[in-house]
């Protein structure tokens, strides 16, 4: 195969990781045990997982609601996941919560609160890095639904003219929330639209993540070393609900159990393909399967125990008045 | 300290050029600012000194222009983004109110987003309500921004130095009636530190806190009050965000009167926070009740925008009732019906200044 052992097994790891830990935060959640605005990545873990492995640390990203492997990379899996249920040992304080959490240092950006701004943010970020940072990439993933927003095709278009190093990648799942595409798409026409706007693109089966790979990796070496924008459409579907709780009970039952069909598990199919390339064995999987289960019950019960104390949540007064937290100071007294 | 004449337009482009020159990390961009037509002519010439990849036109979008001014901030350059009005700042709210005010927030204080967000507004462009509002008022209420709004050349100058190099989100709202009225500016580079009011003219009966058309207006009063033995004490806060309040109740306590002006909407706006802050901690100190001069309606397209900005005469009215004197009051409203409409002197030269003969 292309990819060394390792990393195919790394990449194989990566997607269960995400699945172990979102399965984890399921149950917790559902216990009453960790409370957050948990979205999940069921069934959409390949691309990201793929991404991963096509990231180089100087290259930035800027995270979508669902690419679980990316928010647990480069920062430690339990401080994401402190931060995620609003813990002071969270990388942001706890304050940021689940997909704000951002870190300029390590190259991650800000997930932007109302949907298609971060698109032109990353496109300004991209003009930063062509100039301080040359032969490193941007990569903005995000869903169909946010990809509706008008301001997404003016960044894409403007990255197009300035010739920046980006990466736009949509996770198209056919799921706005609890809208589902027949109300917001006229026709699945992501990448149709995506060229309009002058860039390459490329449509990729969201279930295979062995394809997902060789894509991320052609788009990030275009823009690394060519300096130009891609455009990924990664054809997936969403099998959970918006967020940790929602029991899709606006779904159309048929409609969903055909996608899920023509969707199917990326976990399983990739096991498939490790095995007949005689990459690993069934016991090799079922021992790395193990291990993943083991860390991320040893996280989350380890972060459910620091939040059962309140000295490890910030207080009111450790925000409140905290002027420093809004503006470089000195701004005391100019301030009623 | 050598001066040189210029207008408030050629004094920010003074220090924007200086900024371009020493640091690389600093970049203009936005709408029409190559040609300089974008900011009611700002920045004329300082594409061809420094080429596209300093100062280049972007497309007509201004929640792209914002957005591109937050991912350029968070990747370590400092920029100045531009749009041609205030007015279409709606359009860029999104950047700025839910995502530049927030960084630091966010980031629980460990990172910044140092973006500048320059746009022209208030009379002058002659292009009806969605082309000269002035919108200080809209952004004030959001915790995370700076807003200045300079009036001299001289202060400009300096406030877009500090605007520049600070790590905040800044709006820097410059107004069009000082655009071209020559002033003496430093010739060398400065920084005005924000939060601190200039007084720009001493007195002792009334305070009268303005800026921008308001302040030009106010400046033009002060020698004829002064005639009918009212002794007008004019404060620029220069910076709204922050607000020198201090500097201002300082003033009111040795007046005990106060008129705040300002082109901004009246309902909800500036003058409201400021009145607040004074009838909160100097009460006491006030023989009045303050009085307020701000834009009570849209303003209508080309030279009708005369008849319905504010006035000289409105603040003049305002002094009057600050003062207490209510037959003055019912007198200057008699007056007030017969005057011609009054403008500022600089609003000609504004316009002369455009290539525009009214």
């Amino acid at each position: 195969m292309k990819y060394p052992k390792e990393e195919l097994i790394s990449m194989y790891r990566a997607m269960l990781t995400s699945r172990l830990f979102d399965e984890e935060l399921i149950y917790r959640n559902s216990q009453g045990q960790l409370e957050g605005m948990i979205h999940l990545t069921l069934n959409q873990e390949a691309f990201s997982a793929a991404l991963v492995h096509s990231l180089r640390p100087e290259d930035s990203y800027l995270h979508s609601h669902r690419c679980r492997p990316l928010h647990l990379i480069r920062i430690p899996i339990r401080v994401t996941l402190a931060e995620m249920v609003g813990l002071r040992s969270g990388w942001n304080g706890g304050i940021g919560g689940e997909p704000h959490t951002f870190c300029l240092e390590k190259n991650i950006l800000p997930h932007t609160g109302s949907l298609g701004g971060g698109a032109s943010m990353c496109a300004g970020y991209a003009y930063a890095m062509k100039r301080r940072r040359p032969g490193s990439a941007v990569v903005q993933l995000m869903g169909d639904g946010q990809f509706n927003q008008g301001m997404v095709h003016e960044a894409l278009h403007w990255t197009a003219i300035m010739k920046l190093p980006m990466v736009y990648v949509v996770e198209n799942n056919k799921w706005a929330m609890t809208t589902p595409d027949s109300q917001f798409k006229s026709g699945d026409n992501i990448a149709d639209r995506a060229r309009a706007c002058g860039l390459e693109t490329v449509v990729v089966d969201g279930q295979d993540i062995l394809a997902c790979r060789e894509v991320a990796d052609v788009a990030l070496d275009r823009a690394r070393t060519q300096c130009l924008p891609s455009f990924i459409e990664v054809k997936t579907y969403r099998a959970g609900g918006h967020f940790s709780g929602d029991t899709m009970f606006y779904a159309n039952k048929e409609l969903h159990e055909e996608n899920l069909k023509k969707f199917p598990d990326p976990i399983p199919k990739y096991e498939a393909v490790l095995i007949e390339n005689k990459v690993v064995t069934h016991e090799e999987l079922k021992k790395i399967k193990d291990e993943v289960k083991k860390e991320m019950h040893e996280i989350t019960e380890d972060v459910y125990q620091e939040s059962l104390k309140l000295e490890n949540r910030p207080t009111r007064e450790d925000i409140v008045g905290r002027l420093d937290k809004l503006w470089s100071m000195p701004m005391e007294g100019l301030l009623a | 300290m050598s001066t040189k004449k210029m207008g408030l337009n050629e004094a920010i482009k003074d220090a924007v050029e200086a900024m371009l020159n020493e640091d690389d990390r600093v970049v203009l961009f936005g709408e029409d600012v190559e040609s300089g037509f974008g900011s009611a002519f700002v920045h004329v010439g300082l594409h061809d000194k420094y080429g596209s990849d300093r100062v280049f036109n972007t497309p007509i979008n201004e929640s792209l222009i914002a957005y591109i001014g937050v991912g350029m901030a968070l990747g370590g350059m400092l920029p100045i983004a531009e749009l041609s009005h205030q007015d279409f700042s709606t359009l860029s709210f999104d950047a700025l109110v839910n995502t530049a005010a927030k960084i630091r927030f966010w980031s629980n204080g460990k990172e910044c987003c140092p973006l500048t967000f320059i746009a022209p507004g208030g009379m002058g462009a002659m292009c009806g309500p969605n082309h000269q509002q002035t919108a200080e008022g809209w952004f004030a209420n959001i915790p995370g921004l700076k807003l200045v709004v300079p009036t001299s050349p001289a202060d400009a100058k300096g406030l877009m130095r500090t605007a520049v190099y600070d790590t905040d989100p800044v709006l820097f709202f410059i107004p069009r009636c000082t655009a071209w009225t020559p002033e003496d500016v430093p010739v060398e580079q400065y920084s005005i530190p924000f939060g601190q009011a200039r007084v720009a003219h001493e007195g002792t009966d009334v305070t009268v806190v303005a800026w921008q058309l308001a302040l030009v207006h106010a400046m033009d009063l002060v020698d004829e009050m002064a005639a009918e033995g009212i002794s007008v004490e004019v404060i620029d806060p220069r910076t709204l965000v922050p607000l020198d309040r201090k500097g201002i109740i300082k003033s009111v306590r040795k007046t005990g009167r106060l008129v705040v002006a300002h082109e901004a909407w009246k309902n909800f706006g500036p003058a409201c926070e400021i009145i607040t802050s004074v009838t909160t901690d100097a009460f006491d100190a006030l023989k009045a009740p303050p009085v307020r001069v701000a834009t009570e309606m849209y303003i209508p397209s080309f030279v009708l925008e005369r008849d319905v900005a504010i006035r000289k005469a409105d603040v003049k009215l305002a002094i009057y009732q600050a003062m207490g004197d209510k037959d003055r009051v019912a007198e200057y409203r008699e007056e007030m019906k017969k005057i011609p409409q009054s403008l500022p002197s600089s609003f000609n030269e504004m316009f002369e200044g455009a290539g525009i003969s009214l």
